[in-house]
């Protein structure tokens, strides 16, 4: 399997990288390795950092994403908008989210997020390094305890960079809808980091 | 002016209603928006824990695939239950079209045969005489038990 994918990546084809996202797609699903590969690299990144930070656990946000590209491209034809296809991909990966989440209901939660590790012990860490982390975990930490859905909201419009618009697509929510639970999950978020709005203006 | 600051954190906000909100001096919007400044960075600027590398995804993409693949059946084998039931039907119907009334002659011959070859407690039945043409006038048949 290795040989197959490294001699997929040392192809370089030239008109792949042109290719729009519906095309990638088509390619993908007439089992075209090189455009598979590419709709990877354009989104699955992106897309694993998106799950990771909703869902939290790393193990399974790498079966989230592959299962994700693998139903996108299953499922090619019904993406409607050839652009929007970061908002429907995510869809898809959010719902898989909540599948795996329905499954470990049981188990605790507080377990399976692991907001706030610690990077690796053999990183120099200066000053400013560890206090940059510290607030990183703290933030992590916060937003592990708001909702699932607030949680996503957030993650979507301030790491992916997702506008309102986007949002309406991956929730499949009217813009006023949107708005008001964004406004929501920030009130969440702000009661959860009171030091970090409470300081002088 | 929290609408404009909602609106803002939206990233909905005109170069005029910007400019308007940096004119606030309002306490409690200039604590949001700095605080929202620190934690949206904060957000946008979080790595990963572990990155994410295209070759790793690509590959578990493959495997899926690779695992359709495997279990769907191929075309021949995916229509052999709609080829059996065209079959059957099919030789149904041949044996219907093929089937014609039996002949008066014949009816009476499978009748006494019948009548004959049923005795009378269900025992094991000897038959004498059973393919012989039946004649009303005579008695033909002989039972031996």
């Amino acid at each position: 399997m290795d040989s197959v994918w490294k001699a997929v990546m040392l192809q370089e084809p030239v008109d792949i990288g042109a290719a729009s996202d519906r095309e990638l797609l088509a390619r993908a699903a007439e089992r075209d390795d090189a455009a598979c590969f590419e709709l990877v690299t354009r989104y699955g990144e992106r897309l694993f950092a998106v799950v990771e930070k909703s869902h939290g656990d790393l193990q399974l946000s790498d079966d989230i994403v592959q299962d994700a590209i693998f139903r996108a491209i299953e499922k090619q034809t019904q993406l409607r908008d050839g652009t929007a296809f970061f908002p429907w991909i995510v869809r898809i990966a959010l719902h898989h989210a909540a599948d795996y989440r329905r499954k470990v209901r049981r188990e605790s939660l507080v377990d399976m997020f692991r907001f706030g590790e610690t990077r690796p012990a053999t990183e120099t860490l200066c000053e400013a390094q560890l206090d940059s982390d510290r607030d990183r975990a703290q933030v992590r930490r916060a937003l592990t305890r708001l909702k699932p859905y607030h949680r996503e909201l957030l993650v979507l419009r301030y790491y992916a960079q997702l506008s309102v618009e986007e949002l309406c697509q991956v929730f499949k929510k009217r813009n006023a809808a949107i708005r008001k639970d964004l406004q929501r999950a920030r009130d969440q978020l702000e009661r959860r980091l009171p030091d970090r709005f409470g300081g002088e203006p | 002016m929290n609408e404009l600051l909602e609106r803002e954190l939206n990233g909905e906000l005109t170069a005029s209603e910007s400019l308007e909100l940096n004119r606030c001096r309002d306490d409690e919007v200039l604590r949001r928006r700095r605080g929202w400044r620190s934690v949206a960075a904060t957000i946008a600027e979080d790595p990963p824990l572990r990155p994410a590398t295209s070759a790793r995804i690509a590959r578990g993409v493959h495997q899926r695939m690779g695992v359709r693949d495997a279990i769907a059946a191929p075309g021949p084998v995916r229509l052999l239950p709609w080829a059996a039931l065209a079959v059957g039907a099919l030789t149904l119907a041949l044996i219907g079209t093929w089937t014609e009334p039996m002949p008066e002659e014949q009816k009476k011959e499978t009748s006494v045969a019948n009548e004959v070859a049923i005795g009378p407690r269900g025992g094991p039945v000897e038959i004498g005489v059973i393919d012989a043409p039946v004649d009303e006038s005579e008695e033909l048949i002989e039972v031996v038990f």
